[in-house]
């Protein structure tokens, strides 16, 4: 996908946490970067709007696994079984490392898994990061020693 | 034989008789009637010659009319006739000729009418030729009628004396016709008389005949009912080997119904296989010698009955001839599988009469009273320790060797027999020629003469000496079993084996279960009740699964005594009853569990079993603690694990926020803070990373415990490289090198022992000396448990052993096992940054690889881990 400065870049954040909700938003903002960013509050929001947004459909989901309702990892699941979201890039947004957490996700079909950083500095970085270098790589899944985003 | 033939010859004569006289009498009967024939022939003859002269006379007559009528008419019609009338009479001349040329008279007569016919007949052609030219004369006319008349006589003559031929040949006629048919008469009379005689005769014989061939009948019949009822087998075969008679006890012996095996032969039915070739070896022999020596006397063989089941039976077989010389024979066949087993039996108990008479060592003796002189058997002299025959036996001699105790008692008894002639016995001791004293038990049987005088008397004597010695020690044995058995401290009883009553209880089984011995003798487990019912089947249901028996407990109970000691010893050989833990009843009503165990035992003649029952009560009270015990520490570890979740996760969200935000204000609001503002800022920055690292390590190190435990084969080389790549940026800023040159593979759970090098190596660094490259030496090899020299290590296994060597600070010797304690910290956190952690996870690590791990150092000369684990 060629970005275009002219169109502002589709965002979905699923994020139940207020605080990082706005970390994310402010991140993105601070970035010299057009988006359009959609803050879906728990997974039921993400999937209902994925079933109605008006296409294109969003060029990239960050996706938080801890949330009320409906959590990251079913959300994951149910997105890579609709033929039509089966493309779009998700990049997951958790607080731990948790190994088992990492293993699942990646089989399941993300592509990217950040650990929420301890800095805004960092979290600007690595939203920058995945929005410009690596999800302009493509669309095949990363392999699994880069899929653990590391920050420096 | 001779009776039949002579019925038959007897029939010939008649049959012979009988076609003689008929021949006769036919040729006779032919004889006649050609007479007959030829009489009436003869008679025919006469009245044919007599037709034919009268022939002759009309034909002369029908010429003359003739003549005459040409005469008067001289019409040619009439000259016809008259010629033919003229041939006409010459025919009839060739017949009368050959009709009697036998009769010389008449051929006399003959010629002379044939001359005066023929002149006649000339006369009237003379006249008929006158006639056509001119009248006749009656001379003429004269002249033709004594011509005639001459003829006339002439035939006249000739029939007379056909006529007396006639008369004659009649009268001969008559004679035959009635002599004819009244000889057939007496023929066909003669002939029927014949016939009814042979009749008669026939039917005389036939009549002895049918009474013969009932008698005959019967015989069979009697014979068909002797095989019937026979109590027998018998068979007959034919020359063939074919069985041609099977009688019914050999349908009940074989199993083979007789029209099943008519027409087989015996090597298909009753001959066992070994047997066959042999059969058939005889019946050949039999027909080239006509010899066979099995005939006619008993043998004992084996015989197959229908379903392949052989069998010993004895064999008699006789041979007879048919009426065609055809040998039929005959076979009696018994079944004496009864009679065997007896003779069996029979033998088996004699031969061990016999040698149980060697084994157990009897003499015999013989003492002739009067003579005083004692015959001995050498089994005897071998029981005194002398030579068979050694010294000549008398009761003087004899008592010479009886122990100087029993002298007096054995001469008593002696004494005594001779008193009252009553059989005696005594046991004694004896000195043998060699000196060994042995034990004998002697009977002895006395004789006497008409006047009831003693003259003889016979006896036995045993060496008992053996069974007296292990009499006494079984004894012994027996009350040294009964005090250890009284005096053992787990409950035991002593039960019958026949009748499962109890007979011998210890005192811990009366302290156990709370009777006295008097309340529980004589009784069996079940009538106590120290077993309820329902514990009491269960048990029975686990002993006869593990027996694999299909009985049900009424069965059981019913066995005999060989048959439950048969089961109990089976029963032993299995695991069942070890351990086999049963609720029993103490007389109070309380229950408790017991482990059971018994043994089989034999005391003299009885057996016995001997029971424990271990009383568990404490033990399973124990274990049902340790069981709750278990489960709560189940129930910790899950807690403990939710926390390790919630650690790992929840708790650090806050400090990450707080992080976040004082990022923030660093980054937008730091302008605006004072020193002292921004000095706060800094240490609860500071305070917020020591919050971070120590989650991380406190999730590690539940990790470790709660993690999958995964082992695999790795090289450890590549651990090393993997944590030595995250410490690169470190190692470049301070110099440092990490040497892994010796490495080896081993069995390891991956990403534990990655943390553990990881924690090492990070402490490596972290305690380096200032100013001076850290050099980290790490090292890996197998070695045997006898090349490692550490008693804490499993004798005989083999060890993986790593050892991380470092050239910094190190720690006072005395601090070796608090460095792997939880928080132990030997530095101040200003010094050294740590949560005192990371050798705890370490020693967690080790161990849960089932190793060790130890630790030496000095202060300022560096430090030594050696780790062991199982290779």
């Amino acid at each position: 996908m060629v970005i275009s400065a002219a169109d502002p870049i589709k965002i979905f954040l699923a994020e139940d946490d207020e605080d990082d909700r706005e970390f994310f938003k402010e991140a993105l903002k601070n970035l010299p970067i057009q988006t359009e960013l959609t803050i879906l509050k728990d997974g039921e929001e993400l999937m209902a709007a994925l079933d109605t947004c008006i296409p294109p459909p969003p060029f990239v989901i960050f996706l938080d696994l801890n949330m009320p309702r409906k959590n990251g990892f079913e959300c994951l699941t149910e997105m890579r079984q609709i033929a039509k979201l089966r493309k779009i890039p998700i990049i997951i947004l958790s607080t731990s490392d948790n190994e088992d957490a990492i293993n699942t996700t990646y089989s399941l079909g993300a592509n990217f898994y950040i650990r929420k950083p301890r800095s805004f500095a960092q979290l600007k970085k690595v939203i920058e990061l995945v929005l410009t270098v690596e999800l302009a790589k493509g669309g095949q899944q990363i392999t699994k020693e880069k899929y653990l985003l590391a920050i420096t | 034989m001779n009776f039949k033939k002579l019925i038959r010859s007897h029939f010939k004569i008649i049959f012979l008789f009988s076609t003689l006289c008929l021949i006769t009498l036919s040729i006779l009967s032919f004889v006649r009637i050609q007479n007959l024939i030829e009489a009436s022939e003869l008679v025919t003859h006469t009245h044919k010659v007599k037709l034919e002269l009268e022939l002759v006379f009309q034909e002369i007559v029908q010429a003359e009319s003739a003549q005459r009528g040409y005469i008067h008419s001289k019409d040619s019609v009439f000259l016809e006739q008259f010629y033919s009338a003229h041939n006409n009479v010459k025919g009839h001349y060739d017949k009368i000729g050959y009709l009697i040329k036998d009769n010389p008279s008449q051929q006399l007569h003959f010629t002379a009418l044939r001359a005066a016919v023929d002149e006649r007949l000339l006369y009237l052609n003379r006249v008929a030729n006158i006639a056509s030219i001119s009248t006749i004369s009656s001379h003429t006319l004269l002249e033709g009628k004594v011509l005639m008349d001459k003829v006339r006589n002439l035939v006249n003559k000739m029939e007379s004396e056909e006529e007396q031929v006639l008369e004659q040949r009649t009268a001969l006629l008559h004679k035959e016709t009635f002599i004819t048919p009244l000889f057939t008469i007496l023929l066909v009379l003669g002939a029927v008389l014949i016939i009814i005689m042979a009749y008669l005769k026939i039917t005389q014989e036939l009549k002895i005949s049918s009474t013969l061939k009932t008698a005959i009948e019967e015989r069979e019949n009697r014979i068909q009912q002797i095989f019937k009822a026979a109590p027998d087998a018998i068979v007959t075969i034919d020359h063939e080997g074919i069985i041609t008679n099977w009688n019914a006890e050999a349908e009940n012996m074989f199993g083979w119904k007789k029209n099943e095996v008519l027409g087989q032969t015996l090597t298909q039915t009753i001959i066992p296989e070994r047997y066959r070739q042999q059969h058939i070896n005889g019946m050949k022999h039999f027909f080239k010698s006509g010899e066979g020596p099995l005939f006619n006397k008993p043998i004992e063989i084996y015989a197959l009955k229908k379903d392949n089941y052989e069998f010993p039976v004895e064999l008699k077989i006789s041979v007879s001839k048919m009426f065609d010389q055809r040998p039929v024979f005959i076979g009696f066949l018994r079944d004496i599988t009864t009679r065997k087993q007896i003779e069996m039996t029979l033998k088996n108990q004699t031969n061990q009469l016999i040698e149980a008479q060697q084994l157990a060592h009897i003499g015999s003796w013989e003492w002739d009273v009067a003579l005083n002189k004692i015959e001995w058997s050498d089994e005897l002299y071998r029981i005194y320790g002398l030579t068979p025959q050694e010294f000549e036996a008398n009761y003087e001699n004899y008592l010479r060797y009886i122990h100087p105790d029993d002298l007096e008692s054995v001469n008593g008894t002696v004494q005594q027999a001779f008193k009252d002639q009553l059989p005696f016995s005594f046991i004694h001791k004896l000195v043998r020629a060699d000196g060994i004293v042995r034990t004998v038990s002697s009977t002895g049987k006395v004789f006497t003469d008409s006047n009831g005088n003693t003259v003889r008397m016979s006896g036995t004597a045993q060496d008992i000496t053996e069974q007296k010695e292990y009499e006494t020690k079984l004894q012994k044995s027996e009350e040294r079993f009964i005090k250890i058995f009284d005096n053992n401290p787990v409950a035991m009883t002593l039960a019958e084996v026949k009748s499962n009553k109890i007979r011998y209880v210890n005192n811990t089984f009366c302290t156990v279960f709370g009777y006295s011995r008097e309340e529980i003798i004589g009784h069996t487990s079940e009538e106590m009740n120290l077993i309820g019912p329902e514990e009491y089947e269960r048990v029975v249901t686990v002993i006869l699964d593990s027996l694999q028996e299909k009985r049900t407990l009424a069965e059981l109970q019913a066995l005999s005594e060989e048959k439950t000691e048969e089961l109990l010893i089976k029963l032993n050989k299995t695991d069942t009853m070890k351990d086999l833990e049963v609720l029993y009843n103490r007389k109070n009503g309380n229950t408790f569990s017991a482990l059971v165990s018994y043994e089989v035992i034999s005391f003299q003649t009885e057996s016995f079993t001997i029971t424990s029952y271990q009383d568990i009560t404490e033990r399973k009270k124990a274990e049902v603690q340790l069981k709750n015990q278990n489960q709560e520490l189940e129930k910790l570890n899950k807690e403990l694990e939710s926390f390790a979740y919630i650690s790992s996760h929840d708790l650090q969200e806050p400090i990450r926020k707080i992080q976040t935000f004082i990022s923030r204000i660093i980054a937008d609001e730091h302008q605006n803070l004072s020193d002292k503002g921004k000095n706060y800022i800094d240490r609860i920055q500071y305070a917020a990373m020591q919050m971070e690292t120590l989650m991380k390590d406190l999730i590690a190190y539940s990790r470790t415990n709660t993690g999958e435990r995964k082992f695999e084969k790795v090289h450890l080389n590549k651990i090393v490289e993997e944590v030595k790549e995250g410490y690169r940026d470190e190692l470049n800023e301070n110099h440092g090198i990490i040497e892994a040159t010796e490495m080896c593979e081993a069995n390891i759970i991956p990403f534990q022992f990655r943390q553990l090098l990881n924690n090492l190596i990070g402490n490596a660094i972290k305690f380096s000396e200032p100013n001076k490259p850290p050099y980290i030496k790490i090292k890996s090899t197998v070695k045997k448990y006898s090349e490692l020299n550490n008693s804490d290590l499993q004798a005989g296994k083999d060890y993986c052993h790593v050892t991380v060597t470092d050239n910094g600070i190190g720690f006072a010797p005395q601090y070796k096992d608090r460095i792997f304690e939880m928080f132990q910290r030997l530095n101040s956190k200003t010094e050294y940054k740590g949560t005192g952690m990371g050798l705890a996870i370490v020693k967690k690590i080790v161990e849960n690889h089932m190793g060790i791990i130890t630790a030496t150092s000095e202060l300022n000369k560096g430090a030594k881990f050696d780790i062991y684990i199982p290779a």
